[in-house]
């Protein structure tokens, strides 16, 4: 069901383009299934005791966030292949995971500053685990930044692998810092959830799981479309330099 | 319905928060889709004028 994200799905191969907009159709297709579903399923499930009503954002935060860890996670992993294999693909799936996980820590902090007010005052607050998020959007800001930065392809792979290598560290601070220290952000509720409440959140994950492979793909698309693109231009300008006769001196200079 | 809509709007009303976030997060996930969409048929077609 799931796409092969490291294959080429430039127009440039006979025929793919119809192969990736059949499987465009498909991942789209089964997004929106799962969406309509998380959405049934998180209207419908009972409120929390606690907190009521707004404890429903949860359904898409805590998915907005984990899928945010598992783009970067996936970045880190492209980025290590490409250093080993250094196939361009690689690099391709690193940079498009970066971008699709970026999209999401955004989402991550919009749903918990709207959760954040009803529920602590503020939309805001200098927390350990609202900080170190930020950071983490910020770094891989800097990430898709050094990305165009960086005109030369292999260049552009190598200093981004590095990166995604070492940025990967900060998911592992983000996640690790409602433990390490004493945050107004609630620590993981593992094992502690309410049966129906977990449900809901494990259908909305599933349905972020299929949006993020269908983002990521459709990103991976457009990234090898824009290079191809671009490649053809520079071949299209060369051809026109070819052209261009220089004088000869050859006699002037004997002379 | 019009009046949940403005019910929804004030701020002590819990669902005004939860469809705002919701709002806000589908919608990006929507438009964000539509962005990659629309850019993607646009460079496949350069693509194939160029051919």
């Amino acid at each position: 069901m799931t796409p092969d994200m490291t294959k080429d799905t430039t127009g440039d191969a006979g025929g793919t383009n119809l192969d990736s907009g059949v499987r465009f159709r498909k991942i789209d297709s089964l997004a929106i299934a799962g969406i309509a579903l998380a959405l049934v399923v998180a209207m419908t499930v009972p409120a929390d005791a606690l907190q009521g009503e707004v404890q429903r954002l949860m359904y898409v935060h805590v998915p907005s966030a984990w899928i945010a860890f598992l783009a970067f996670g996936v970045t880190a992993f492209a980025s290590g292949a490409w250093l080993r294999t250094r196939q361009m693909s690689w690099d391709t799936l690193a940079a498009a995971s970066a971008f699709v996980g970026v999209f999401f820590t955004a989402t991550a902090l919009a749903a918990g500053m709207i959760w954040g007010k009803p529920t602590w005052g503020v939309f805001w607050t200098w927390d350990a685990r609202l900080v170190s998020t930020a950071l983490l959007f910020v770094l891989y800001l800097g990430y898709l930044a050094l990305r165009r930065a960086t005109p030369d392809p292999i260049d552009r792979a190598r200093r981004s692998a590095i990166m995604g290598l070492i940025a990967v560290f900060q998911v592992v601070i983000v996640y690790q810092s409602v433990d390490w220290w004493v945050t107004l952000h609630q620590q993981s509720s593992r094992g502690s959830i309410d049966p129906q409440l977990r449900l809901s959140l494990w259908v909305s994950v599933f349905a972020f799981t299929v949006v993020y492979i269908g983002l990521t793909s459709r990103r991976k698309a457009l990234i090898e479309a824009e290079e191809e693109l671009r490649v053809r231009q520079m071949r299209g300008t060369a051809v026109a330099g070819d052209a261009v006769q220089a004088p000869d001196l050859g006699e002037e200079l004997h002379a | 319905m019009l009046s949940f809509l403005l019910q929804s709007g004030q701020i002590e009303n819990e669902w005004s928060w939860v469809i705002a976030g919701y709002l806000i997060v589908y919608g990006a996930m929507f438009g964000l889709t539509a962005w990659l969409w629309t850019r993607l048929n646009k460079v496949r077609r350069q693509l194939d004028r160029e051919q």
